[in-house]
C-alpha cells in the first residue's frame, strides 16, 4: 500500500501545440465569420434593433473568451501527460483543474489512430482509446510514436480478465 | 445444432402491442375529433395504417429471423436478401431476466432476456414456451466453467479442459440446492404497504382524474352538492372513504409486486422473483455482481429500513412494463439487509463505520456560491410575483432559499462517508436519500482523481469510480483529503492482486 505510483511522464510534442493553436484560430475565424454574416443580415433585412444590440454584446463577450481559449490551450498542452505500462494507461490533464485517470489495459476495447489535414501537415497522429467506460484521446503524437503506442496498447490489451 | 424459428405467437403479441400502443390515439381521432379539415377526415386512416404497418413488420420479422443455440453460444440469423448472423458466446452473459405478463400466462408462454454487456444488444426472446426458456437457461448456466470454484482457479489449459467437464456436472447438481433467503410474510407485506407511501398517490390521482373527465359532467351541476360537505358526518365519511381507498390501493400495489417475492441463491447464482399477475425472474451469477447500492430515502431512514440494489452490467427491464427487479426487497431493516448481503454475497463485506469528511469541508461547501440561490434571488428581485394578493418580499424568498440550500449541503456533508479497505471501495452520499455504494477493486473498470484550485489549497481532492452497468456507472466522492485520494490511486494501481487473468 505504501508503494508509490510513478505518475505519467510523457509530454505532448511542440508541434501538437501548434496544431491546436491553429485549430483555435480557425475556430475563431469561423465564429467571426458567423458574426459577420449575422451583422450583414441584420443590416440587409433591417431586423429589430435589439437583435443588433444582442449580437454586439455577444461579440464583445466572445473576444475575451477567445483569448482565454488560447491561454487554456497552451496551459493544457503544457500539462498533458500520458503513460502506459503493461497494466495501466495513465492520463493526467490540467493545471488548475487537474484530472488523473487510471485505466487498466484489460478494459481497453480498441485503439485507433486518426489524422486530419492539420495533423498530417505536421506528421502527427491522434491516438484514440476506446474503453468499456468511454473514449479517450491523446491529441497529436509524432506518427512513429503514435503507431508504437497503438501497437503497445494493442499487445497489452490482449490480456483478458475473467469478468470481461 | 438445430436452427429454429421464434415462437409464432410472437405475431399475436405484435398485434396486441400495436393495439395497446395505438388504441388511445385511435379513439381520440375517431370519437373526439371534430376538426373539419383534411386532418379530421384522414387522421383515423393514418393511425390505422400505422397500426397495420407495425403488425405487418412484426409478421415479416418472424419470417426472416431464426436462432440456434449450441453448447457454447447463441447464433442469431436475420434477413432475406442480405443475411446477417450474430454469435453470442454464453460466457458473455451477465444476467438473465424472465418475464411473464398476463398474455404470456394465458397462453402458457414466457419471455427471456440474456444481458450481455454495457454496449452490446441483449439476446432477447420476447415469446417462447416455458420449456424452451428453461432449456436455453440451462444451456447458458451449465456452460460457465468458473461457476463453482470462484476462489481457486487453475490456469493451465489442460486443467481448464478437465475442469470444464467435471464442473458442468457439479453445477447441475448445485443448481438444485437453492436456499430461499427471504419471502415476505403477511405482516411484512402490510408493513411494506404503509412504508411504500404509494397510497399517498391516490388523492392527487383522484383530483387529476376528476379534472380530466369534466367533459362528462358540468361543474355547475356539481356546485349545488357542495354545501353537503358542511355536514360533518358526510365530510367525515367521505374522508374515511378516501383514506380507505388509498390504503387499499397502496396495499394492492405492494401485493402486486411483492406478495410472490422470493430471494434465493445457490453456490453460484442469485435468484429474485417478483410479481403476482405478471411475474418476473432475475438471475445473476454472484461473480457478475458489479457492486451493491444501499439507499435510504427519508422515511426509510426514520424507520430504519433500507433498499438494496445489485449493480449488474446488463440493463434490467425486460419489457417496458416491468420495474427494475435487481433491487432486493426494498423494506428490509438495515440489519436484515446486512445479514442478507452476507448470506447471498459472502464475498462482499459492507462496513457501516466509514471515514467522515474533515470539518473544513463543511465550511468549504457552505461558503461556495450557489448558482441556484443567485438565480432565485435575481428572478425574485425583478419579478416580484403576487400570491393570493400578497406581494412576496424578494429578500424573504432569498433567505429561505439560502437556508434550504445550506441545509441541504449540511445534510449531505453529515451523511457523506468513504472507506477504501483492502478489497472494497465504499462511498456514501446524499442529503435526503442517502446512497451507500460498495464495489470491489477488481470490479471497477476505471478510476480518476480530480482537484480544483480551491481543493488544492485546502488539501482536498475528488475521487471517482467507474463500474460496468448499462449505462456505465459513475460514482464520485467529493472533497476527501488529498492524501487519501493519492492512496486510492495507488490502491487501484495494485488491483492486479485480486484480478484473475484468463
Amino acid at each position: 500500500m505504501q508503494a508509490q505510483v510513478k505518475g505519467p511522464q510523457h509530454k505532448l510534442p511542440k508541434e501538437s501545440l501548434r496544431v491546436q493553436v491553429i485549430g483555435d484560430v480557425i475556430f475563431d475565424v469561423v465564429v467571426l465569420l458567423i458574426f459577420a454574416v449575422l451583422f450583414g443580415l441584420d443590416l440587409y433585412f433591417d431586423w429589430p434593433s435589439w437583435i443588433g444590440f444582442v449580437l454586439l454584446v455577444l461579440l464583445i463577450i466572445s473576444i475575451p473568451f477567445g483569448f482565454i481559449g488560447y491561454f487554456a490551450t497552451v496551459i493544457n498542452h503544457r500539462n498533458w501527460r500520458y503513460d502506459m505500462d503493461e497494466e495501466y494507461v495513465q492520463l493526467k490533464q490540467g493545471a488548475w483543474f487537474q484530472k488523473d485517470q487510471l485505466i487498466p489495459v484489460t478494459k481497453i476495447q480498441s485503439v485507433e489512430t486518426k489524422q486530419g489535414p492539420l495533423l498530417r501537415k505536421y506528421k502527427l497522429r491522434e491516438v484514440e482509446i476506446e474503453t468499456m467506460a468511454g473514449d479517450y484521446s491523446i491529441p497529436g503524437l509524432p506518427e512513429k510514436d503514435a503507431y508504437a503506442l497503438r501497437n503497445e496498447i494493442a499487445a497489452y490489451a490482449k490480456a483478458k480478465e475473467e469478468d470481461d | 445444432m438445430e436452427t429454429r424459428r421464434y415462437h409464432p405467437a410472437i405475431m399475436l403479441f405484435g398485434i396486441a402491442k400495436a393495439i395497446r400502443n395505438w388504441i388511445v390515439p385511435l379513439i381520440i381521432v375517431t370519437i373526439f375529433n371534430n376538426a373539419d379539415n383534411w386532418w379530421g377526415t384522414y387522421a383515423k386512416y393514418i393511425v390505422l395504417a400505422i397500426m397495420l404497418l407495425s403488425i405487418v413488420s412484426d409478421i415479416l420479422t418472424w419470417f426472416t429471423e431464426k436462432y440456434a443455440a449450441d453448447e457454447h453460444a447463441f447464433h442469431l440469423y436475420r434477413g432475406i436478401f442480405s443475411k446477417t448472423s450474430r454469435t453470442v458466446p454464453f460466457e458473455k452473459i451477465q444476467n438473465i431476466t424472465k418475464h411473464t405478463n398476463l398474455l404470456h400466462r394465458l397462453l402458457g408462454l414466457t419471455a427471456i432476456k440474456f444481458e450481455t454487456g454495457s454496449k452490446e444488444k441483449a439476446v432477447e426472446f420476447k415469446v417462447l414456451t416455458k420449456e424452451e426458456a428453461s432449456r436455453l437457461e440451462q444451456l447458458t448456466i451449465t456452460d460457465s466453467p468458473e461457476q463453482a470454484d470462484i476462489g481457486q482457479r487453475a490456469t493451465s489449459e489442460e486443467d481448464d479442459l478437465i475442469r470444464d467437464d467435471t464442473v458442468s456436472e457439479q453445477t447441475v447438481s448445485i443448481a438444485q440446492e437453492r436456499t430461499v433467503h427471504f419471502k415476505p410474510t403477511k405482516k411484512e407485506l402490510i408493513k411494506a404497504s404503509f412504508t411504500s407511501l404509494s397510497f399517498l398517490l391516490v388523492p392527487p390521482l383522484l383530483v387529476s382524474f376528476v379534472l380530466k373527465f369534466d367533459i362528462f359532467f358540468d361543474w355547475s351541476d356539481v356546485r349545488q352538492y357542495l354545501p353537503l360537505l358542511k355536514i360533518w358526518w358526510i365530510s367525515t365519511l367521505g374522508l374515511i372513504g378516501i383514506i380507505v381507498v388509498s390504503l387499499l390501493f397502496g396495499m394492492w400495489r405492494v401485493l402486486l409486486k411483492y406478495s410472490n417475492y422470493e430471494l434465493a441463491s445457490d453456490e453460484a447464482n442469485i435468484y429474485i422473483q417478483t410479481g403476482l399477475v405478471s411475474e418476473s425472474f432475475f438471475s445473476i451469477r454472484k461473480d457478475r455482481v458489479q457492486g451493491i447500492e444501499i439507499s435510504q430515502p427519508i422515511l426509510h431512514r426514520l424507520l430504519g429500513l433500507a433498499k438494496v440494489k445489485l449493480i449488474s452490467t446488463g440493463s434490467l427491464d425486460i419489457s417496458e412494463d416491468t420495474e427494475e427487479i435487481n433491487s432486493l426487497y426494498p423494506y428490509f431493516t438495515l440489519k436484515q439487509a446486512q445479514q442478507l448481503i452476507a448470506a447471498i454475497l459472502p464475498e462482499y463485506e459492507v462496513e457501516f463505520s466509514m471515514h467522515k469528511l474533515q470539518q473544513k469541508v463543511l465550511f468549504y461547501r457552505l461558503l461556495q456560491p450557489s448558482f441556484i440561490w443567485l438565480a432565485v434571488t435575481i428572478t425574485m428581485y425583478f419579478w416580484r410575483p403576487e400570491v393570493f394578493g400578497y406581494q412576496i418580499s424578494w429578500w424573504m424568498v432569498s433567505i429561505i432559499a439560502l437556508i434550504l440550500i445550506e441545509g441541504y449541503r449540511y445534510l449531505n456533508f453529515k451523511h457523506s462517508g468513504y472507506l477504501v479497505s483492502e478489497r472494497f471501495l465504499q462511498m456514501k452520499t446524499g442529503a435526503f436519500t442517502t446512497t451507500l455504494f460498495v464495489t470491489k477493486r477488481n470490479k471497477m473498470i476505471e478510476i480518476s482523481k480530480t482537484q480544483n484550485p480551491l481543493q488544492r489549497w485546502l488539501g482536498l481532492a475528488t475521487i471517482e469510480s467507474i463500474n460496468r452497468a448499462k449505462p456505465v456507472l459513475h460514482n464520485e466522492m467529493k472533497d476527501v483529503p488529498a492524501r487519501e485520494a493519492e492512496r486510492f490511486y495507488i490502491w487501484f494501481h495494485q488491483r492486479a492482486n485480486d484480478v484473475r487473468r484468463q
